[in-house]
């Protein structure tokens, strides 16, 4: 299936500093994709940029395999990081006004809106004015806007800020249902726990460069140390002995349960060492140690 | 291009149904009107109490002499005995008492008016006129000048101006008229630009601090947002305008005629004093209707001459341009800026050029051809006022053109760079913008 979107080393510089150095990415299509990076590493310039808000000074940017042209605005929905309403206008005649410069007609976005407005049990704040809501109300709606005309791709940047847990998770449940109905979407931020939980492909930037890219589940064997934690109940000593030529052990406790954690020394697998030890002692636990995502991010941006 | 008009479609319907903007189209109105009827009704208000004046004069010179109008009559006491007068006034239902000594030659203090009430200045003028016209009659056949030569000798100039064109015909030409619409079109373009300019440039600050922008260029091109709100915000200019002009006639021709009945003859009643007050033309009963009459005539004559259609289209023209002009780089100047405050280092001396042609808009009446004024008419950040202000007073078709077209070059080059530091401004926050920065926003791709 042809990526939803792809750039070709796009290249974009500000005031002589380079804010994206030939980035290339694939965006699948039906995916949460994480587009990750630390502040100011251009993840902002490439959004600005899949939205043609600014053009790159080099490189291409594909829409469903064409060169993404005007024509592609109303199947793209864009919440900014740095996102607002005008304040003295009504909620509703607002939602309306934004879905208009997305291509839907008047009668069209009233109705669709009245039915977001419904399933989020704020049909009250119609005819509200927004400086009457407080910030997480606005961001509901701000949500609904960008999600009304139903785009193919939406694009998300730092979407939980401002968000109370309640709110977030409400959000983050309408960001799978919008993937279970097929739409593709880009996540942009900095938690690390937000996006093992919903993204299934990730890119991270670092310094205006590409240095990750690839799903979850790859990027985190790709990072793995192979260490690994084992409990177990037996001799401890006979135990440290056995493992010794292919373990560094990091640390050991003994007890009722005795703890071992240690990383493999190279060219031994975990097979060889329970082989070792099953003779001897009872395994109640045996957990390859897996490298969360902020673990990764903050040691492929500390590489990089 | 319907994106454009549903923006423009939001830029004018939240500003008019906005409190401040239906509080300004009623209170104007009311305002203006108000400054129309209030000098007429005042003035007639003092008018129809008829006054009449004891006059005691002990030299026995001004005895019937003192002219009389509709609302001003002397009476004459038969003796000079001022105590008596003085004492028996508040019963005698005079309106003031003139006590006129013999000292008169001699002495400037000679002449008193006395009353219970604060005797207003239009009467005081009146006998003090009359009074010195009198006695300068009195001292030159005093010195044996004939009162035939007296009569000959009082004259009254009106002067006719007449503008020779160049294919030999002549034209009345009234300098009143030319002078009005010369300074109600000026002011009207340079109240606009800068009203209709601000309203552009606080609308882009507002969406800056509210973020919303970054949602908008999202949906549409920047330079579509910045074309939408500066033809939105000219509208309601426009239509602000528009309001004012039909509301401020519909309140004065509805409430004149209640206040004042005898409508038409407000203009000779109210510029009889007026008039009166200059003096010179005391000696008549009812100077001025032939004055009047001759000016009408001359200002309809002119009316004749002026070339309304050159002047509508001039206006429509230069008041469209010289908004838009002013309109992008207002928002160019939004755009660069977090908040109103900072806007004063860019409003000066992109406002310097409109003030300089109000400034210079009053030397027009003096000389409408001087070299400053068509330099002014010609450049275009000065044109749009400068060049309304000459048209009444007639312009030759080539200056027209050159200006228009000079108008319209810039107006294209600096909607241009305008839209290119809008572009990259509405999105750059915490930053205070350098000449150097912009320029190289300018020449970004």
């Amino acid at each position: 299936m042809t990526p939803i979107l792809e750039t070709n080393e796009v290249c974009k510089q500000y005031d002589g500093h380079t804010a994206l150095d030939s980035v290339s990415l694939k965006v699948p299509q039906g995916i949460v994709f994480g587009l990750l990076g630390p502040n100011g590493a251009g993840k902002t310039t490439l959004i600005r940029i899949i939205n043609q808000i600014t053009a790159p000074d080099s490189g291409t940017v594909l829409f469903d395999g064409h060169p993404i042209g005007p024509d592609d605005i109303s199947k793209i929905g864009y919440m900014p990081e740095e996102r607002g309403l005008y304040k003295k206008m009504k909620v509703g005649e607002q939602a309306v006004y934004l879905a208009q410069l997305k291509g839907l007609t008047k009668a069209d976005a009233t109705r669709r809106l009245k039915e977001w407005f419904d399933k989020f049990e704020i049909g009250g704040w119609w005819n509200r004015k927004v400086e009457e809501l407080s910030k997480g109300m606005q961001q509901k709606v701000q949500f609904i806007t960008t999600v009304l005309h139903e785009p193919r791709l939406l694009i998300f940047d730092e979407p939980f800020s401002g968000f109370d847990p309640i709110n977030a998770n409400l959000l983050k449940q309408e960001i799978l249902n919008l993937k279970d109905n097929g739409a593709t979407i880009i996540f942009s931020t900095h938690n690390m726990a937000s996006v093992e939980e919903i993204c299934d492909h990730i890119a991270l930037i670092n310094k205006s460069r590409k240095v990750l890219d690839g799903t979850v589940g790859e990027i985190r064997q790709q990072f793995k140390l192979n260490l690994f934690e084992l409990n177990y109940i037996g001799e401890h000593s006979r135990a440290m002995q056995l493992i010794e030529p292919m373990v560094v052990v990091k640390d050991d406790e003994s007890g009722a349960v005795n703890r071992i954690s240690g990383e493999m020394k190279p060219g031994f697998t975990y097979n060889q060492l329970l082989a070792a030890l099953l003779p001897e002692v009872q395994i109640t636990q045996f957990n390859e140690l897996i490298p969360n995502m902020n673990d990764i991010f903050i040691k492929a941006v500390g590489n990089s | 291009m319907k994106k454009i008009l549903t923006i423009i479609e939001r830029e004018y319907l939240t500003r008019v149904k906005n409190k401040s903007f239906i509080i300004m189209s009623i209170l104007g109105p009311l305002l203006f009107a108000g400054l129309m009827i209030a000098p007429s009704l005042i003035m007639n208000m003092n008018n129809t109490e008829v006054r009449i004046v004891q006059v005691v004069d002990s030299t026995h010179i001004f005895r019937g002499q003192l002219p009389e109008t509709d609302y001003i009559k002397f009476v004459y006491m038969p003796d000079a005995n001022l105590q008596k007068y003085k004492s028996q006034f508040s019963e005698s239902g005079f309106y003031a008492l003139l006590y006129i000594s013999h000292q008169i030659v001699n002495s400037d203090n000679a002449v008193s008016l006395y009353s219970d009430k604060t005797i207003n200045l239009d009467l005081r003028m009146h006998i003090s006129n009359a009074i010195e016209k009198r006695l300068e009659n009195e001292k030159l056949r005093s010195c044996g000048v004939d009162p035939g030569i007296l009569s000959a000798v009082k004259t009254n100039i009106n002067i006719n101006t007449i503008k020779m064109t160049d294919d030999g015909r002549e034209e009345s030409d009234n300098m009143t008229l030319k002078l009005v619409l010369s300074y109600l079109m000026g002011f009207l373009v340079y109240m606009a630009i800068f009203l209709s300019g601000n309203a552009v440039m606080r609308g882009v600050i507002e969406e800056k601090t509210n973020r919303i922008v970054e949602v908008i260029v999202s949906s549409v091109r920047p330079a579509q947002l910045m074309a939408g709100k500066i033809i939105g915000v000219g509208l309601v200019t426009l239509t602000q305008f528009a309001l004012w002009i039909v509301l401020t006639f519909s309140i004065y021709s509805a409430v004149a005629p209640m206040l004042m009945p005898d409508t038409a003859a407000i203009g000779v009643e109210t510029a009889q004093p007026l008039m009166s007050q200059g003096g010179s033309q005391l000696a008549q009963a009812q100077p001025t209707t032939d004055e009047m009459a001759d000016e009408l005539k001359a200002m309809l004559g002119t009316v004749g001459n002026i070339n309304f259609g050159v002047i509508i289209l001039s206006f429509i023209f230069f008041f469209l341009g010289g908004y838009l002009l002013y309109g992008s780089l207002f928002a160019a100047v939004g755009s660069m800026v977090d908040n109103e405050a900072d806007t004063q280092q860019f409003i000066l001396p992109l406002s310097a050029p409109l003030l300089l042609s109000i400034i210079v808009m009053t030397g027009t009446i003096a000389n409408p051809d001087s070299p400053m004024i068509f330099w002014l008419s010609i450049i275009p950040f000065t044109a749009p006022v400068s060049m309304l202000t000459r048209i009444p007073y007639g312009v030759p078709y080539s200056e027209i053109f050159l200006s228009a077209a000079l108008l319209i070059a810039t107006f294209v080059v600096c909607t241009w760079m305008a839209g290119k530091i809008y572009r990259t401004g509405i999105l750059m926050y915490g930053k205070k913008s350098t000449l150097k920065e912009i320029w190289r926003w300018i020449r970004m791709k």
